[in-house]
């Protein structure tokens, strides 16, 4: 008892002591001499987690710091999974730091709440492209796109706010990599397949290849989330013409992808038997027999490394995966456009255009930066964000990180330059597959399909027929949901819209072109709406 | 020579000190100024608890300020909608013609629209008919005149016949007080003519309406240029095909229809020189 009583106050007395020394280190603390700058501190965090990212940034802030010795910058790089979450706890605890990278589902809401605008700053020029042809451009016209990308998914300008609130740092473009070691065995040179047939004809060899030695090889490695790399662009080519006939606008492209697409699914517009569609389906039947067997039970990861292991002659992926392929792999990796089918293509030229473009909208820019609410000193901030979208600094990333560049004027790099992206194309159609979309329920049921449609045993008539019986319900599902998000949006709206006509504060031209266009917009989003559930009425009964 | 260590700790708790009070200070301006741009952020929960405390709101625009915020405040419920709707009510009830009267008039036909479950079109259309009879050029009866149009053209309880409802909202024209409000009501109906499938010159008539009357969202006047070039091709106007695709090009460089947009001029182009 009294041995007890004795460590009880030991303890307090620890406790007492470690308190004191605390307190005294606290008050007498030698702060900055009166008269010196106060550092500035920046926090920086992003989800762009591959090493090269990092060393880039970290040798970006080096640089800025050099040029500006009053400020610091420290980076976070938070890994993807947690990255939502991370992000919210930050923005409600008013932790979040000075700034953010903006993409991975960041809602209007978030950004009204958290995110500082960029209106006005992106119409002024950056500072630092000054002495190239892009000094005294608006900054957002330094962007390959003008930072025009519109719609949910948008990194740069968020249309339910008509506000900028990110600045992107690369473009994403997908591309087949290859083995160029073992292709060179297979086919005897390194000139890539330039046309549909030549890339079928490759397929063929490889097999052939592996056969004669009695390896396990298969031209292609593919999961769900891989193979889609091709597939959705197949279909997409496919049906470049069709979009036409089910656009609601009439203005050439599909905006709103799949509320157009189910609306004309729904009103009888578009079918599977139709030759655009069926013959993207049998195209996506013929090349899947090229993919790994069992490939849609595969992982990504798997997939990835059965390339990386040489167990592959291509995977088809983005130019967000080149430092993975084309880095500390032990074969050479080279990459080539996919080949779609051209004109002169007698099974599968008819239907298309030509070839997709990827610009100007067809691939919208990603890596999107912003600058929180929390900062507190969201000028500097500012300024940093210009540095690293310089012209300069965005060829560095894209050069040291393999990223497609999105600044007008900077260049590909070298050694991905067959991820330049294409400017001389047509828009894309619509896939089948509807990433991102509404409650998701179109998606579900087409990847439940798919295992018909690339197995062996299976065939396009049998997925059309399961798909004909289905579809209908899921699309319904997806558009009864997507409007009743729309409405929500558009509650919001109202309150955004009185809150700036009624606002006190001083009006620049910006602020007043930003309320009518917030008014001109929600009335064409709402009669979208309107339009949507006049749809769902009048085929209920179907 | 830095100076000594009692007059930094002084200096510092001076320093802290002014800090705190003017924080106190400038907190309670921002509170009474910038309710609006509060709102405008979305920060519809903070503004509500804050004006929740002022159990005499006096001031009528504060009044709708917090309508507006009770309205949107999460989580939204039945309740958190009614507990809005009395307040529009109360505002209402004290003057229902001026400024704020006819604002709270419009959020109550919004709340019958939208908000409420479940929603009842037909009413809202009543209440914005309501409010554009007495006092049609006031900036709510003007939104309630495009609310109204949109209901009147897709919605069959307001009106069931669809080439009625477009009727009456082409109608709703005459009364449209300015240019941007006729921009809107013109592509509205222009897109609803498109949808219905109706004759290329009724889709032609009113794009074309929207755009002289200027459209501001840069890629709702893209789209709207697009769309004319697309439907004068059709119809044989070839004039005004080119004349719309080239504006277009003018301002949309970089668009990914261009090469699209090129080909169209160029064969137009051929068949006038053909002529």
């Amino acid at each position: 008892m009294i041995r007890e009583n004795k460590l009880v106050v030991v303890g307090l007395g620890l406790l007492a002591l470690a308190f004191v020394a605390a307190a005294v280190r606290v008050f007498t603390r030698e702060g900055l001499p009166l008269g010196a700058e106060k550092k500035i501190r920046l926090s920086f965090a992003h989800y762009l987690v591959y090493e090269s990212n990092r060393v880039f940034f970290n040798a970006a802030i080096r640089e800025y710091e050099r040029l500006h010795p009053n400020v610091t910058i420290e980076q976070l790089d938070v890994p993807p999974p947690v990255w939502p979450t991370w992000r919210q706890t930050r923005f409600t605890g008013n932790t979040a730091p000075d700034i953010m990278q903006v993409g991975r589902g960041m809602r209007d809401d978030q950004f009204a709440l958290y995110m500082r605008p960029l209106t006005e700053a992106v119409h002024q020029p950056n500072p630092y492209n000054r002495g190239t042809e892009l000094e005294g451009v608006p900054w957002k016209d330094t962007f390959v796109d003008g930072l025009m990308a519109v719609g949910q998914e948008s990194e740069g300008f968020r249309d339910q706010l008509m506000e900028y609130y990110g600045v992107a740092t690369y473009l994403n473009i997908v591309r087949v990599y290859y083995n160029r070691d073992l292709y060179e065995k297979i086919v005897g040179h390194d000139r890539p397949p330039r046309s549909l047939q030549e890339f079928v004809a490759l397929c063929e060899q490889t097999l052939v290849h592996g056969r004669e030695r009695g390896i396990e090889l298969s031209p292609v490695a593919g999961s769900i989330e891989y193979s889609r790399n091709l597939f959705d662009r197949v279909v997409a080519h496919q049906t470049q013409r069709l979009d036409a006939s089910i656009d609601l606008q009439r203005d050439g492209v599909i905006r709103n992808m799949h509320r157009e697409h189910a609306i004309a699914w729904l009103r009888g517009e578009w079918k599977l038997e139709e030759p655009p569609v069926r013959t993207g389906l049998e195209l996506i039947r013929e090349l899947a027999r090229y993919y790994q067997p069992g490939f849609l039970n595969a992982t990504r990861d798997e997939a990835g490394f059965l390339f990386k292991q040489g167990r592959t002659l291509m995977i088809v992926s983005g130019s967000w995966d080149a430092n993975y392929f084309m880095v500390d792999t032990k074969f050479r990796v080279g990459a080539f456009d996919i080949p779609l089918p051209t004109r002169d293509d007698g099974v599968y030229g008819a239907a298309p255009r030509g070839r997709l473009v990827e610009t100007g909208g067809g691939q919208d820019p990603q890596g999107g930066l912003g600058i929180t609410r929390a900062s507190k000193h969201p000028e500097v901030a500012l300024d940093f964000l210009r540095f690293l979208t310089s012209r300069q600094m965005n060829q560095k990333f894209a050069d040291e990180c393999l990223r497609v560049p999105v600044i007008v004027g900077a260049k590909t790099p070298g050694v991905i330059d067959a991820f330049e992206p294409q400017a001389d194309g047509y828009p894309a159609g619509f896939n089948l597959l509807h990433m991102q979309w509404a409650s998701r329920a179109t998606e579900r049921f087409n990847q439940t399909l798919t295992t018909e449609l690339v197995r062996p045993t299976g065939s396009v008539a049998r997925y059309i027929e399961r798909f004909r019986a289905g579809y209908a319900q899921q699309v319904r599902h997806d558009l009864d949901f997507e409007t009743r998000e729309r409405t929500r949006a558009l509650m919001r709206s109202d309150a955004l819209i009185l809150a700036l006509s009624r606002s006190d504060g001083p009006r620049t031209e910006l602020d007043r072109q930003r309320l009518r266009r917030l008014e001109e917009f929600q009335t064409q989003q709402e009669a979208e709406i309107y339009q949507s559930r006049l749809v769902l009425r009048e085929t209920a009964a179907r | 020579m830095p100076p000594s260590l009692s007059h930094t700790l002084l200096l510092r708790w001076l320093r802290l000190a002014l800090a705190g009070a003017l924080a106190v200070v400038s907190a309670q301006g921002a509170a009474s100024d910038n309710l609006w741009e509060r709102l405008a952020r979305f920060d519809f929960n903070g503004v509500a608890e804050e004006l929740a405390h002022e159990r005499q709101l006096a001031d009528r625009e504060k009044q709708l300020v917090l309508g507006v915020a009770l309205l949107n405040r999460q989580p939204r419920t039945p309740a958190t909608v009614a507990e809005a709707a009395r307040q529009f009510e109360a505002l209402v009830d004290t003057n229902a013609t001026d400024d704020v009267g006819r604002w709270a008039r419009y959020l109550l036909a919004r709340i019958v629209q939208l908000h409420r479950t479940p929603a009842s079109t037909v009413e809202a259309a009543r209440q914005y008919r309501e409010l554009m009879a007495d006092g049609g050029a006031h900036p709510a009866a003007q939104r309630a005149l495009l609310k109204l149009a949109v209901l009147l053209v897709y919605d069959p309880e307001v009106e069931p016949d669809r080439a009625q409802g477009f009727r009456e909202a082409e109608a709703l024209a005459s009364r449209v007080q300015d240019a941007a409000a006729m921009a809107e009501l013109r592509l509205m109906l222009g897109r609803a003519a498109v949808f219905f499938r109706l004759p290329p010159e009724v889709c032609l008539a009113h794009l074309r309406a929207a755009l002289d009357a200027g459209i501001a969202t840069p890629f709702l006047r893209s789209a709207t240029l697009f769309a004319v070039g697309e439907f004068a091709r059709e119809s044989g106007d070839r004039e005004l095909a080119l004349s719309s695709y080239r504006t277009f090009l003018v301002e949309n460089p970089r668009d990914q229809r261009v090469k699209l947009v090129r080909e169209h001029i160029l064969l137009l182009e051929r068949t006038t020189a053909a002529r």
